[in-house]
């Protein structure tokens, strides 16, 4: 263990407790929804959005929380390295911690419009009570979610290509960049 | 620069491209206002017109010219060497970038979804309009609705700019950094000497 996996765990156990904060904050809202006498549509999907909500929360803090030694292995790559000296290093490794960051707002947000998709779905069963048979999404509505939970699942995996693409335009500048500082320093030595 | 001047300048580009992001759906919201008119026109053009200096002096003082805050905010350190200082801020402009570029994405993807299958939509919109020579009622949106559009479309193009990596951005900062170096100054001062 160094520097890199201490901190990669600190950074894994904030973003599950970020993560898990943010996906409890509309429970008021729920809260709010069995004080108003729900019908047992409404109070079923509340239920089973409760439950949808409380298995991501223990998903994150089992992973990120519990057992973020394997996952921190995995984002490094190897159990051992030497202390890091340079960006090089670290570069592909925060740049995997931001997709897991961000694998876990897409598929957060997937979550929330999934409740929102349910109670919306109750809500058409409770007031319309077969007269209409129209659901209250289309496929063009929910293909963004599908989407999104692909894309999610894939960042949540360390989106290796993307950090691999990023890496090599990263150092491609740098590249440039040098040899663009080279050459106004040989402009530089000539003039003088 | 130093680590910390260069984390520090990321940290205050991250800042102020939320305040922009977050300011400008304010204003989307005013400008649909002001397009439907009404009694509180002046005073919502007033908001608008407060609303947009601020917006052009976050993204003066936060993302262009930083330098400032960020030597204020940090003060001075142990300086790295020129090719450190520059895989340092490349690297975390572009983790901010990328960081940011997600979080648009997940706001904007019926956005970008839409912009996908607009031609399977716009043709036969084209069509409607030869044959029959009218104006299709799909098409005529209210003012609160076009201004939406837009924010949407450029916030899913910011998006993707910013996650193939801002590099006008990134080479503009290094430029930057380029005129401020030892050397540079040098050149100037004995520049000045000569004149």
């Amino acid at each position: 263990m160094n520097k890199m996996h201490t901190l990669i765990k600190i950074i894994l156990s904030a973003i599950g407790i970020f993560f898990a904060i943010r996906l409890l904050s509309p429970l008021s809202l729920g809260i709010s929804y069995l004080y108003s006498k729900p019908s047992w549509e409404t109070a079923g999907a509340w239920l089973f959005s409760l439950l949808l909500v409380a298995g991501a929360i223990g998903l994150l803090m089992y992973f990120l929380v519990y057992q973020h030694d394997k996952l921190t292995k995995k984002i490094v790559g190897s159990e051992q390295l030497p202390e890091p000296d340079s960006q090089v290093q670290w570069l592909p490794v925060a740049l995997r911690l931001i997709c897991i960051a961000g694998g876990i707002y897409f598929l957060n947000t997937v979550i929330w419009q999934t409740t929102f998709f349910i109670s919306q779905l109750a809500f058409f069963k409770e007031n319309t009570r077969s007269i209409y048979t129209f659901a209250p999404y289309s496929p063009r509505d929910i293909l963004p979610w599908i989407i999104m939970l692909i894309c999610g699942i894939y960042l949540l995996f360390g989106a290796p290509h993307f950090v691999r693409w990023q890496v090599k335009k990263t150092l491609q500048q740098c590249t440039t960049s040098k040899k663009q500082q080279d050459e106004d320093q040989s402009a530089s030595s000539v003039e003088i | 620069m130093t680590k910390m001047q260069i984390i520090a300048k990321a940290v205050l580009i991250f800042i102020g491209l939320s305040a922009i992001a977050n300011l400008c759906q304010y204003q989307c919201a005013l400008t649909s206002t002001v397009l439907y008119g009404g009694t509180f026109m002046f005073r919502t053009v007033l908001f608008l017109s407060v609303f947009l200096i601020v917006t052009i002096a976050i993204a003066y003082l936060f993302i262009f010219k930083n330098d400032w805050l960020v030597y204020k905010i940090t003060g001075s350190g142990e300086k790295l060497n020129p090719e450190r200082e520059t895989l340092w801020l490349v690297s975390s402009l572009r983790m901010v970038a990328v960081l940011y570029g997600f979080l648009l994405l997940a706001a904007s993807m019926p956005t970008i979804l839409n912009i996908i299958v607009s031609p399977l939509y716009i043709f036969p919109l084209i069509n409607e309009i030869l044959t029959f020579k009218t104006f299709p009622k799909s098409l005529i949106f209210t003012s609160s609705q076009w201004s939406y559009m837009i924010y949407n479309f450029l916030k899913a193009i910011l998006a993707a700019y910013l996650l193939y990596g801002w590099p006008q951005f990134i080479r503009f900062q290094l430029n930057i950094r380029k005129t401020k170096s030892p050397l540079n100054q040098n050149r100037y001062t004995e520049g000045i000497k000569n004149e």
